[in-house]
Formats: C-alpha cells, sequence, structure tokens
C-alpha cells in the first residue's frame, strides 16, 4: 500500500491545484459579468443594422455600392477567432475542428484562401498545420480586452481590400454568446452584404432616401460592417471568459472529489498502521511472557 | 395610429418604442418632421436636436450622424451618440469644446484630420447650444 507521507504530499498538492481553480474561476466571472454587459449593450445596435440592411441589399441593387458587388468566388479569406490563452475547456478546440472541417469543405470553392487569426491560440495552431502562403496576417492582443478601434482596424483593412476586389468571400469562424455554460461555434459570412433568407421573404419596402440612396448606403454599409466585427469580437470575448468559468469550475468540484478520495486513503493507510503497530505490541508482550 | 420611436446606441438602447404624435429629425438637408403615416424612409441624420412631441410630453436628444428608417410609423434611430437634452451638463460641453478647440490651435490638419474636426466642433457647438437651452428652461420652472 502507497506510503502515508507521499499520499499527504498529493493532497497538499491537489489542495494548491483547487485554489488556483478557484481564483482562476473568480477572475473569469468578474470578466464574464463586464463581457456581458458589453455585448448585451451592442447587441440590440448591431441587430436593428442587420434587419435595415437586410430590406435594401436584397433588391439587388449592387451597382450603388463597392461593398454591394458580388464577384466570382476567388480569393477568401477566414477569420479564426480563439483565445489567447488557455484553461478554457473545449472552447479553442471546439473552433479549431470547426475551421478544419470548413476549410476541407470549401478547398474546391476557393482558388486562394487565407486564414487570418484573431487570438493566440488559433494562430499557434494553424501556424504550424498550413501551408506557408495561406497563413494570413495574425492581429494580436485583440482578444484580451476587445476595444471598438480593434474592430475598426479590421473591418477597414477588410473594406479596403474588398473595394479593390482582392478579396471575394469573407467569413468569421468564432462561439457566439449564449450563457456562460453555453456557446456555440458559429461560421458567419460578413461580406459580400447580404440579406439572410428568411428575411429576404418579408420585406418589400421601397424607401425614399434622404440625400441619396448612394450616400445612405455609402454611410450605412462602413458602419455596419464595423459594428459586425465589433460585435464578433465582444461575443467572442464573452464566451471565453464563460467557457473558461465553467472549466475551472469543474476543475475545482474535481480536485474536492480527488482531496475527499485520497483523505479517505490516507485514512486508511493511518488505521493500518496503527492496528499493525498494536498487533506488533500485543505479540511482543505475548512473547515476554511466555 | 401614433408613432412609435426607438432609439439605439452602440451603447445602450436609449428608448424604446416610445410612443408620440410628431418626430423632429435633424435630417441630412435640413430637418424634417414626421407625422402618422409617413412614407417608407431612409435618411441619414447630422447634428441636431431630436423632438419627440406628444400631448403628455415633449421629449428632446441629442444626436451626432446616425440613421433613421421610419416604416409603418415604427420609426428606429441608430446613432453613434445620442442622448437625452437633460443628461447634458453645460460646464461638460464647455470644456468638451474647448478641448475641441484646442486640437486645431496647436498644429496643422491634414485633410482628414481637418474633416474630423469639423464634425467634433459642430457637435461640441450644438451639445452646448441644446445644454444651455435645457438649462433655462429648468430655471424658469425653479
Amino acid at each position: 500500500m502507497a506510503n502515508l507521507k507521499d499520499i499527504r504530499r498529493r493532497i497538499s498538492s491537489v489542495k494548491n491545484t483547487q485554489q488556483i481553480t478557484k481564483a482562476m474561476k473568480m477572475i473569469a466571472a468578474v470578466k464574464l459579468r463586464k463581457a456581458q454587459d458589453q455585448i448585451l449593450a451592442a447587441r440590440p445596435y448591431a441587430q436593428e443594422l442587420i434587419s435595415v440592411i437586410a430590406n435594401l441589399a436584397l433588391h439587388g441593387e449592387t451597382k450603388y455600392h463597392p461593398l454591394l458587388v458580388r464577384r466570382k468566388i476567388k480569393n477568401g479569406r477566414v477569420f479564426v477567432v480563439t483565445s489567447d490563452r488557455g484553461q478554457c475547456g473545449g472552447y479553442n478546440a471546439n473552433i479549431i475542428r470547426q475551421t478544419e472541417h470548413f476549410l476541407k469543405e470549401k478547398k474546391e470553392t476557393f482558388q486562394d484562401l487565407k486564414v487570418c487569426f484573431i487570438g493566440k491560440k488559433g494562430y499557434e495552431y494553424f501556424n504550424k498545420k498550413l501551408d506557408e502562403k495561406r497563413v494570413g496576417h495574425y492581429y494580436e492582443g485583440v482578444m484580451g480586452e476587445p476595444h471598438f478601434e480593434h474592430a475598426l482596424k479590421i473591418a477597414d483593412e477588410l473594406m479596403d481590400e474588398y473595394t479593390q476586389a482582392k478579396l471575394d468571400h469573407v467569413f468569421f469562424v468564432y462561439n457566439e454568446f449564449k450563457s456562460a455554460m453555453n456557446q456555440h461555434v458559429v461560421v458567419e459570412t460578413l461580406l459580400p452584404v447580404r440579406a439572410k433568407a428568411e428575411e429576404q421573404a418579408l420585406s418589400k419596402v421601397d424607401y425614399l432616401y434622404e440625400p441619396s440612396k448612394k450616400d445612405v448606403l455609402s454611410a450605412l454599409l462602413p458602419k455596419h460592417i464595423r459594428i459586425q466585427v465589433y460585435r464578433i469580437l465582444l461575443e467572442a470575448s464573452s464566451s471565453e471568459h464563460g467557457a473558461r468559468m465553467t472549466a475551472m469550475d469543474n476543475a475545482s468540484k474535481n480536485a474536492a472529489e480527488m482531496i475527499d478520495k485520497l483523505t479517505l486513503i490516507a485514512n486508511r493507510v493511518r488505521q493500518a498502521a496503527i492496528t499493525t503497530e498494536l498487533m506488533e505490541i500485543v505479540g511482543g508482550a505475548e512473547a515476554l511472557k511466555a | 395610429m401614433p408613432l412609435s420611436v426607438t432609439i439605439v446606441t452602440p451603447h445602450k438602447k436609449v428608448v424604446r418604442n416610445l410612443q408620440c404624435d410628431e418626430l423632429v429629425l435633424p435630417a441630412a438637408q435640413g430637418e424634417i418632421t414626421v407625422l402618422p403615416g409617413h412614407t417608407p424612409l431612409l435618411t441619414t441624420l447630422g447634428v441636431g436636436m431630436i423632438q419627440t412631441l406628444s400631448k403628455e410630453e415633449n421629449i428632446h436628444f441629442l444626436v451626432s450622424y446616425g440613421f433613421s428608417e421610419i416604416r409603418d410609423d415604427q420609426v428606429l434611430i441608430l446613432g453613434e451618440d445620442i442622448k437625452p437634452a437633460t443628461d447634458l451638463d453645460i460646464e461638460l460641453a464647455e470644456k468638451a469644446k474647448a478641448e475641441v478647440e484646442e486640437t486645431a490651435m496647436n498644429k496643422i490638419l491634414g485633410e482628414m484630420e481637418y474633416a474630423n474636426y469639423l464634425k467634433k466642433l459642430e457637435y461640441a457647438h450644438k451639445e452646448l447650444e441644446i445644454a444651455k437651452l435645457f438649462k433655462q428652461k429648468k430655471t424658469k420652472k425653479q
């Protein structure tokens, strides 16, 4: 049977781990709270913009704005939004799996499909795995705390390239935030701007435009793209903290369970030792008597 | 049927389904007044004051560069910065204006910077103007 000292040592090491996971859980909870407030505030704006855009883009009036133009698909780009740090359960693994699946699926469709990264974990994984020429830009230091400026930079770069016809299709792979327990991976098309299928049936409104259709669109669309990127960053960051909180909660629970088990074993070993000792004493006394 | 106004910014929902009989918007080419039964309209907004008028109360908002979609008496106003006029503060507005003015005093601005500066200046002016307007009204009541 195991040595009592070894078991005690293991218990104290598990206890240390538990303390760390508990602390991480608390931190994640605080950060989640903040991120959640942000995403809940930003969502309505993003959604209302989508619904306005949905009414517009479907009239097929692509001549009014370069972002509405649909070209023959040649150059694509996928943004993989992961976290910078680990310790968050299956969060990054899910995204990576989904991305690999997606890349395999779209291999034939695109002549050139580059993968860009927001978040270190995705970059580290794909940088080793993919051909050098398919690895695109890695946006560093965004996921720690996503700001609107980050989204602005990414969105403006994308819009530039799209307008210059260097890009024909942009996807985002990210975790959508449902609740602290529940996130799911979404693959979303950012460009070209288009209405979702279910919304197409609804609207056939003929708007008046002021000052002119072109002016309204050229103000509306960049704003839409920026806010969508911002929303995606916020969704991802909330999901990350949620996932980490859940993972750390589980880890703390597992540690507690392990401590219980080890304590039980330790006590048994201790009792066994005492029993043996007693037996020896009794045995010794008997021997003396005889 | 009265108008139903919803105002949303990226930071929060300012109002949701506010009922009013008349709405004044600072559209890109001058102020427009919207009454129930308005034809569908999509317009950009400049800097200025949004006013919702009804029998019970009139509510005012400061807006800078947003959009408005009007459809079936539902008015949706989207803007990056929309504040209720009663939240404005003269001192803060004056400070903001001074800050904006200072940026142009100390260096020569590029074309884009200058355009930005003009936008900010216009906003600061309007903010101060509206803040003063409502300060006066408040003091009169007292």
